[in-house]
């Protein structure tokens, strides 16, 4: 069990797999090792159980003839098992063979170059078996002695050319830039070699040269066109396609190649292009396009030095003569957050912390499953035409489109706060509703998105954090202003209480007056209910002798009177009674 | 969706059928061709030794029939070249366009794409929102064919061919050729806390804590209790698309490279709605104990910030589960700042509670001096106080007139005590009777009877 062993609790999933890759050089090789052990074991049990136990056989009652017709179908089986046998075993080569070129290291590449050489001696040996030895014809040898080349040593090098292009015509039908009149020249050179081959009477081994030849060549093509339909991620390659495909390959083989790139997920622009297959971008050889591979979230803009070749992408790019990658354009919405410096209208600074989302304008697409992410390719190019040179610091640099964008937006917010009063862009004092910052927003936004549009760059969004004075001093007299407000509060609060205090006594007071007045009311009603006459001496009567009842009735009433008080109270008595 | 029932894909056979198939029709039957031209070569140079081959009855051997097999092999290598020079071309360019590790690998991943995979492996694994395993090899950066295999906490988003291509849940799935992970998105709840800036409705700095619980947006459709064990989280698969495709790229040199959907409901919804919403009211209503009969301010803004929250964040597959606020104190991100604000504030708050608190001893003094009133003392100095002002009125008319005059001394004696009335104090809380008695009083010395309409007058 590998390192990688695990099973999810809650789904149950297992997770267990064979701790190494299964290679398929190594699958087929003990497929195939297996497979001819078992055919051959297969084989081996009739052939060796027949012709021994054939008396065992005819003791239980076979009869010699049966036996004979098996023996003798064994004999004829031997060469489709010869075919099958031969088919396993070339499938071993095959493995063998690329196992040890696939290895980088120097004995492997050693050993790779031997076993190539074992190999071609095997075959050319196996070869020359086919050779009869036979003279050239007489017309052939004399045109060869003209050129000073001795008949013998004639038909030797014709067979020495014919062996040597069957492995060299195909591949140079191929190769680039060989494949052309070399090819073709050779070709024709290797065909009349192979007539003068027939012309000698070796038809046995001129038509083995000949087939090889064919079969190697078409092999060879076929399987390189077939093979390129796979090398790149491109659903069904059509015709064109493939055949793009094949000449990159075919360039790439002698390294003719215009430059393959990838383009990554990196955060710098200058990180993103990977050059992964290096090229020229002007070669003279190169029949097929150079590449550029990006994922759904990336376009390139290509351009050849001169002329600008529009916005390709996501996907498969194929490139011309000279095309390079201007710039990648990251289809996701770009984030960008900044901070302004800006003037109020009454000139205080204040700094802004602001930040807008842009992408490249869709024209109003989605993304949608199946589909790279959306943009349009118009918008972009005039994204990257906006793009302008900045010179800040000593060397001047390229502003990128997201760049641009925050450029911009900074200077809307700085025109959009230079409308506002300090005070109003928190608006202490405005009777509900939205915050002056969220208008602020909104303004920026809108004002914003027109600026991006005609430079190709869809606002997604925009906000504004809190609107802060440059200088933090700020705060603190905002926060003593608020103090001061409390103070005034706490004042009015003291004062209540005074005035509540005021009131409690004054209403004690009040109580007593009318506990007075009441008790004069029902005296006054008591001497009416009596039938006592009611003229302004009686009255006077009553209200004096109330106040000195209300004397007389509580001692301690008159120990708080002065002395005067209760001397006059008796002087009046005594006048009113006179 | 879910390829649980992928198991029967993945018997031993299954495992290898597929690319064993391809394999046969191609490069097999292209080695059976070969094999067969050379055998019948070799068969055609034997000629006449054809015998040779058909053995004698009575020496049967395997050795002859191998001797054929390997003198016909012998004759097709420069087919079998060809086979071996095609996968090992595309392994160059695949080893240098992908930038493999060797040669091999890139043999590996050709063979992949063009005969389909060899047993289970190469595999990707996400869970818990990322990719945990394969992230770094072929069929992660490149593509499959290879298993995917996706925790019930992940759904993620592929791409191929430069186009996104499906949305895959809990379960083993097979990537296509050229098909890799694009997007992964965590399906567990998310918590963030996270403390908000803002700006009182008086500009004063506060800052306060968001307490945020969220997820991806689940299925409409209600689900079984089998479905919800097997499925803990569930989702929408509209929702995972929208929270992939709505992940922010930010400045190359910025600290956090990208915004995910977690982020930004967050940091770009909660953050400036909670702004916007304590920018709408005063620092002394947001620090303030609550009134009696209102909400605490904090469980308003809460309530309208989750509110706001549930409305808006479906824009990004989210839904909430839970909105928290935490204290909000007076703070900036200056340290320095904060310490002065923070004293002035609280010594003005203290200040504040002082006079409150020093207001209500007024009035339980007050209340305590009435209650004195009403236990006589207080009371007896009221009386005394009224005797006093009587009398003087009395003796004031007796010296003035020089005579007694019952009427006029009458008359004084009632004035006086109606203008004892007329403190503003005594006057609110004189009761009407009073009022009506000292009327009739006034009109009895007068020799008026007293009608009831004057009375209630």
């Amino acid at each position: 069990m590998s390192s990688d062993d695990t099973r999810d609790p809650q789904n149950g999933i297992s997770t267990t797999f064979d701790s190494r890759l299964i290679t398929p050089i190594r699958f087929y090789v003990q497929t195939i090792v297996f497979a001819l052990g078992m055919a051959a074991v297969a084989y081996l049990y009739p052939i060796v159980l027949l012709p021994n136990f054939r008396y065992m056989l005819e003791f239980w009652g076979v009869r010699p003839e049966t036996i004979a017709s098996l023996i003798s179908l064994l004999a004829k089986l031997s060469t489709p098992f010869a075919l099958l046998f031969g088919w396993g075993l070339g499938g071993l080569y095959v493995c063998g063979w690329l196992a040890v070129w696939l290895k980088r290291a120097t004995p492997w590449r050693v050993g790779a170059i031997v076993l190539t050489a074992v190999l071609a001696i095997l075959w050319l040996v196996s070869i020359l078996r086919f050779v009869e030895g036979k003279a050239l014809p007489e017309v052939l040898a004399y045109s060869f002695q003209a050129f000073g080349i001795p008949p013998k040593v004639a038909s030797t090098l014709i067979l020495l050319g014919l062996t040597v292009g069957v492995p060299v015509l195909p591949l140079l039908w191929v190769i680039r830039p060989l494949e052309g009149f070399l090819a073709r020249f050779l070709s024709i050179l290797w065909l009349l070699m192979w007539l003068f081959f027939v012309a000698m009477g070796e038809f046995r081994a001129a038509l083995v040269l000949l087939v090889s030849t064919i079969a190697t060549g078409a092999v060879l093509l076929v399987g390189l066109r077939l093979t390129s339909d796979y090398l790149l991620p491109i659903p069904r390659p059509d015709r064109e396609t493939r055949r793009k495909v094949l000449d990159l390959l075919r360039d790439h083989i002698m390294g003719v190649n215009y430059p393959a790139y990838i383009v990554t997920d990196e955060p710098y622009e200058e990180d993103k292009v990977e050059e992964r297959i290096p090229g020229d971008k002007l070669s003279r050889l190169a029949i097929g396009p150079g590449l550029i591979l990006s994922d759904c979230d990336h376009a390139v803009a290509v351009f050849d030095g001169f002329k600008f070749k529009g916005v390709h992408g996501p996907g498969v790019i194929f490139t011309k003569y000279g095309d390079r990658i201007l710039q990648t354009i990251d289809l996701r919405p770009q984030f960008r957050g900044f901070m302004v410096e800006a003037l109020t209208k009454d000139g205080i600074k204040v700094k802004v912390p602001a930040a807008i989302a842009i992408q490249v304008d869709p024209h109003d697409k989605t993304p949608k499953l199946g589909e790279p992410l959306p943009y349009s390719k118009s918008a972009a190019f005039k994204a990257l035409h906006a793009q302008r040179v900045e010179h800040q610091g000593d060397e001047p640099q390229k502003s990128e489109w997201a760049s641009l964008a925050r450029e911009i937006a900074e200077r809307v917010l700085q025109d959009i706060i230079s409308t506002y009063r300090f005070d109003d862009l928190y608006g202490p004092y405005q009777p509900g509703g939205d915050p002056p910052r969220k208008a602020i927003s909104a303004k920026f936004s809108a004002q914003t998105a027109a600026e991006l549009e005609p430079l190709g760059i869809h606002l997604i969004g925009g906000g504004l954090n809190n609107i802060q004075p440059a200088d933090s001093a700020v705060y603190l007299k905002r926060a003593s202003s608020w103090q001061a407000d409390w103070m005034r509060k706490t004042m009015l609060k003291q004062a209540e209480g005074q005035a509540e205090w005021l009131r409690t006594v004054e209403r004690a007071r009040a109580d007593a007056q009318v506990d007075l007045i009441l008790r004069l009311g029902r005296q006054l009603e008591e001497l009416s209910a009596k039938g006592g006459e009611l003229n302004p001496e009686a009255t006077l009567r009553l209200l004096v002798s109330v106040l000195e009842g209300l004397v007389s009735q509580q001692p301690s009433l008159g120990q708080l009177l002065p002395e005067e008080t209760m001397r006059a109270l008796v002087d009046i008595r005594s006048v009113i009674h006179d | 969706m879910t390829d649980m029932s992928g198991e029967k894909s993945h018997r031993s056979s299954g495992k290898y059928a597929g690319n064993i198939k391809r394999t046969m029709r191609t490069i097999g039957a292209t080695l059976f061709a070969a094999t067969l031209l050379g055998l019948a070569a070799e068969l055609w140079l034997r000629g006449a030794e054809a015998p040779a081959v058909q053995q004698p009855t009575e020496t049967l051997s395997i050795w002859p029939s191998v001797s054929l097999a390997f003198a016909a092999t012998r004759i097709a290598i420069p087919v079998i070249g060809a086979l071996v020079v095609v996968p090992l071309l595309a392994s160059r360019l695949i080893h240098k366009l992908h930038a493999t590790g060797d040669l091999e690998e890139a043999h590996n991943a050709i063979n992949r794409i063009a005969f389909g995979k060899l047993g289970r492996r190469p595999y990707v694994m996400a869970r818990e929102g990322r990719i945990t395993h394969g992230e770094d090899s072929f069929a992660g950066r490149v593509g499959g064919p290879a298993t995917l295999i996706v925790f019930n906490d992940t759904a993620v988003v592929t791409e191929q061919y430069g186009r996104t291509k499906r949305i895959l849940g809990a379960g083993r799935h097979e990537l296509e050729r050229y098909e890799k992970v694009w997007e992964t998105i965590d399906l567990r709840p998310q918590h963030w806390v996270y403390a908000v800036y803002a700006l009182t409705k008086e500009g004063i700095p506060v800052c306060c804590e968001a307490d945020l619980t969220f997820q991806i947006e689940d299925r409409p459709a209600a689900r079984s209790q089998d479905q919800q064990e097997s499925e803990p989280y569930p989702y929408s698969e509209d929702a995972v698309f929208l929270a992939a495709t709505n992940k922010w790229i930010r400045e190359p040199d910025h600290p956090e490279p990208v915004r995910t959907w977690a982020g930004r409901v967050v940091i770009s919804y909660a953050d400036g709605m909670l702004r916007d919403i304590l920018a709408g009211y005063r620092l002394d209503w947001l620090i303030a104990p609550p009134q009696p009969g209102q909400q605490p301010p904090r469980e308003e803004i809460r309530q309208r910030l989750e509110e706001e929250l549930r409305r808006s964040i479906g824009r990004l597959g989210a839904r909430m589960l839970s909105v928290r606020i935490g204290k909000i104190e007076v703070k900036t991100q200056d340290e320095e700042t904060t310490r002065q604000l923070v004293e002035l504030t609280s010594k003005q708050w203290i200040e504040t509670w002082h006079a409150d608190l020093e207001a209500r001893a007024l009035v339980s003094r007050a209340e305590g001096e009435a209650e004195l009133l009403r236990m006589d003392t207080a009371r007896l100095q009221a009386q005394a106080e009224m005797v006093v002002t009587l009398t003087e009125a009395l003796q004031t008319t007796i010296a003035k007139q020089g005579q007694v005059q019952p009427y006029i001394m009458a008359l004084r004696f009632l004035e006086a005590l109606r203008w004892m009335t007329y403190n503003t104090y005594a006057h609110e809380f004189m009761p009407p009777e009073a009022m009506r008695t000292l009327k009739r009083l006034q009109a009895t010395l007068e020799g008026k009877p007293l009608l009831p309409e004057e009375e209630v007058a």
